[in-house]
């Protein structure tokens, strides 16, 4: 069990390093002079420009730059924006958090959804209802979220002219900051239940299979009951994972329907920061992104072994 | 809900039918009887419906599965005709089964204690305190060591024989009057299955459960049953004592069984007898011998249907030439 926990955390530190070097190389592999980018003028005077490069110390070798944005990075210096006149670290304060509020909201309600569907799909497999399971399941999927973030806002706009736009801070109200993404988390979710539904239908439906599942209709157990007692905990091992990469993905992946409904998230800032060649952001969003993904997994891969019995005794 | 009366059959069967999906019948015509602390052996080769048996006496069949029968009486429940809540009324309290694999059968993610418990608190047979101590009474009854410590443990921390100790623990839980055991020993190390075969014939002896043993191990009916049933194609072929069935064959199926197994003085493979070829479809739906195509000495005539017609006192065989076959012999050389 120690060892399983090692071995987890260690692989964990293992990514977020190839990380860091990854989002550092990327970003200077880029086309565009970020000391051009900087000055913002046509025709610049070299010796101005050299003096730029020497002040964001882009004269340095490569591994002295990475050093040192890493040292500053683990103490949460990240530095500061090329086009903004603010600390970066000031910047993913103000947007991370949202992001964040954002995909835990859309991946409860994902979940909420997902969930039962998929179970009540996999028990009346064959049924009606199932077919409308999977067929509105399929539909989510096929549909993109801006497009029905789009169209959500005009018939809004056309009809019940519900406050949908914009974003109320946590620090402002709690309950006003959950209701102003709770439409934008609602039209992510959908994709996301989609997902969940489709997923926990086929690992239900592998369970009902298993001979364990006969075991217990042999004592009496009535099929309610096998599906809460004995399935379901055997199905939810594998849909912690993709529940797990789904909410990572939700962090950084939501930029469009930030940009439908002027949610100021992780999505828009890298976008800003990649228009504006705005190197040390770029590299600080990417390495917070994936540090998510990494942070997350870990978090799943510390779930196992409080679910399955098995993985606590390898 | 009358008193269960110990002379009361453990399981009553007749003209059971059994096929999937409206294709020729797996089993048929087959009438069983169990009695009270008896032990009914159903041997035969892959195929030929003894399982399905099993199964459809649990009423554990999947939806696909056709049922037909005359009669089918689990202790005193009428089950003909009877659906999912009537069955669960029956699975576990009135009848239960211990299944082939051991390794499967038990749910990864419980504690074995609360799978033995969960038989009495799905029944209310017992309040949760009550059923755990009833679940650790059970464990010492099979002989788990240390049952406190076993009892929390999850399946995966247990050897195989262990782990059908606590099959068999969960099917005796509720003092069941019909113990179904569908090939309980074979996924087992053969120093196991002696051990789970005498656990299975202490278990009736002091609960008085009669039980439905299915193999298609020989040795395995030989050692435990109290009577066997021979099973080809579906069809019951011959019924007797064990030691006469076997000793004294009167099927030449059963005749061919008993040749086939090895021995020592069978020292090379070539010296085994096999029976030629296997069951087909086909022999499922003649109306005469199903064994014919197989048989060694098969004549014309066995094409005429044939029934089941006692040889001995308690000792029947479905083969009109049984009489003036001289069947011992083939077998004789085993014995």
């Amino acid at each position: 069990m120690a060892k399983y926990l090692a071995k987890r955390l260690g692989s964990a530190l293992l990514v977020l390093f190839a990380l860091s070097l990854l989002s550092f190389g990327m970003v200077r592999m880029m086309p565009g002079d970020p000391a051009l980018q900087y000055l913002n003028i046509e025709n610049p005077d070299p010796n101005q420009l050299a003096e730029i490069r020497a002040e964001l110390g882009l004269d340095a070798p490569w591994y002295t730059q990475y050093l040192e944005w890493a040292g500053g990075v683990l103490t949460g210096d990240f530095g500061s924006s090329l086009t903004k006149s603010q600390e970066i670290g000031t910047m993913l304060g103000d947007r991370f958090p949202v992001s964040l509020q954002l995909a835990i909201i859309a991946v409860i309600v994902g979940l909420l959804i997902g969930l039962p569907s998929g179970v009540v799909s996999a028990v009346r497999q064959g049924t009606p209802l199932d077919a409308l399971i999977r067929g509105g399941s399929f539909v989510s999927l096929s549909v993109p979220a801006f497009a029905i973030g789009a169209v959500v806002i005009m018939l809004n706009a056309l009809t019940l002219k519900l406050p949908l736009i914009g974003f109320t801070p946590w620090e402002v109200s709690p309950l006003g900051s959950i209701l102003s993404l709770l439409a934008p988390a609602l039209i992510l979710s959908l994709a996301m239940s989609a997902v969940i539904s489709r997923y926990s239908r086929g690992t239900v439906l592998d369970t009902l299979s298993q001979d364990y599942i006969r075991t217990a209709r042999s004592k009496g157990v009535p099929t309610g009951r096998i599906v809460r007692g004995h399935a379901l905990r055997n199905a939810l091992i594998p849909v912690t994972t993709v529940v797990g990469i789904q909410l990572a993905a939700l962090i950084g992946g939501t930029v469009v329907i930030e940009n439908v409904f002027a949610i100021p998230g992780m999505g828009s800032m890298l976008i800003e920061a990649i228009n504006s060649s705005d190197y040390p952001t770029i590299q600080a969003c990417v390495l917070v992104l994936g540090a998510c993904f990494v942070l997350i997994n870990l978090v799943v891969d510390l779930l196992y072994p409080v679910i399955d019995p098995r993985v606590r005794a390898s | 809900m009358t008193a269960t009366i110990a002379t009361t059959d453990a399981l009553a069967v007749e003209d059971l039918t059994i096929s999937y999906g409206g294709g020729t019948p797996v089993v048929s015509g087959v009438d069983l009887r169990v009695g009270p602390g008896e032990i009914l052996g159903v041997i035969g080769e892959s195929g030929c419906g003894k399982s399905s048996i099993g199964f459809a006496v649990l009423g554990l069949l999947p939806a696909s599965a056709r049922v037909d029968a005359d009669r089918l009486d689990v202790g005193e429940h009428g089950m003909l005709g009877a659906d999912e809540s009537d069955w669960n009324q029956v699975r576990g309290r009135v009848a239960s089964m211990v299944f082939q694999e051991p390794m499967s059968a038990l749910n990864p993610c419980m504690r074995v204690g609360a799978q033995i418990a969960e038989v009495l608190l799905v029944h209310g047979l017992a309040d949760k305190k009550a059923a755990h101590a009833r679940a650790l009474d059970l464990l010492r009854l099979v002989q788990v060591p240390e049952p406190e410590l076993r009892a929390k443990q999850f399946p995966h921390q247990m050897s195989g024989g262990m782990r059908q100790r606590i099959v068999i623990a969960m099917a005796m839980a509720a003092n069941p009057q019909l113990l179904v055991a569908d090939e309980p020993t074979t996924a087992l190390d053969v120093t196991v299955q002696a051990q789970i075969l005498d656990l299975i014939d202490r278990m009736r002896r002091e609960t008085g459960a009669g039980v439905l043993l299915i193999s298609h191990d020989l040795g395995v009916i030989a050692q435990t049953c109290d009577r066997v049933v021979v099973m080809y194609a579906g069809e019951i072929v011959e019924e007797g004592v064990p030691t006469e069935v076997l000793a004294n064959p009167s099927h030449p199926y059963t005749a061919a069984l008993v040749a086939s197994i090895p021995t020592t003085s069978t020292a090379a493979r070539e010296d085994l007898p096999m029976i030629p070829g296997g069951v087909r479809d086909a022999d499922r739906e003649t109306s005469g011998c199903r064994f014919a195509a197989r048989c060694a000495f098969a004549v014309e005539a066995c094409a005429s249907p044939q029934a089941l017609v006692e040889v001995e006192p308690a000792h029947t065989a479905r083969c009109w030439r049984s009489v003036e076959l001289d069947l011992t012999a083939l077998s004789e050389v085993k014995a």
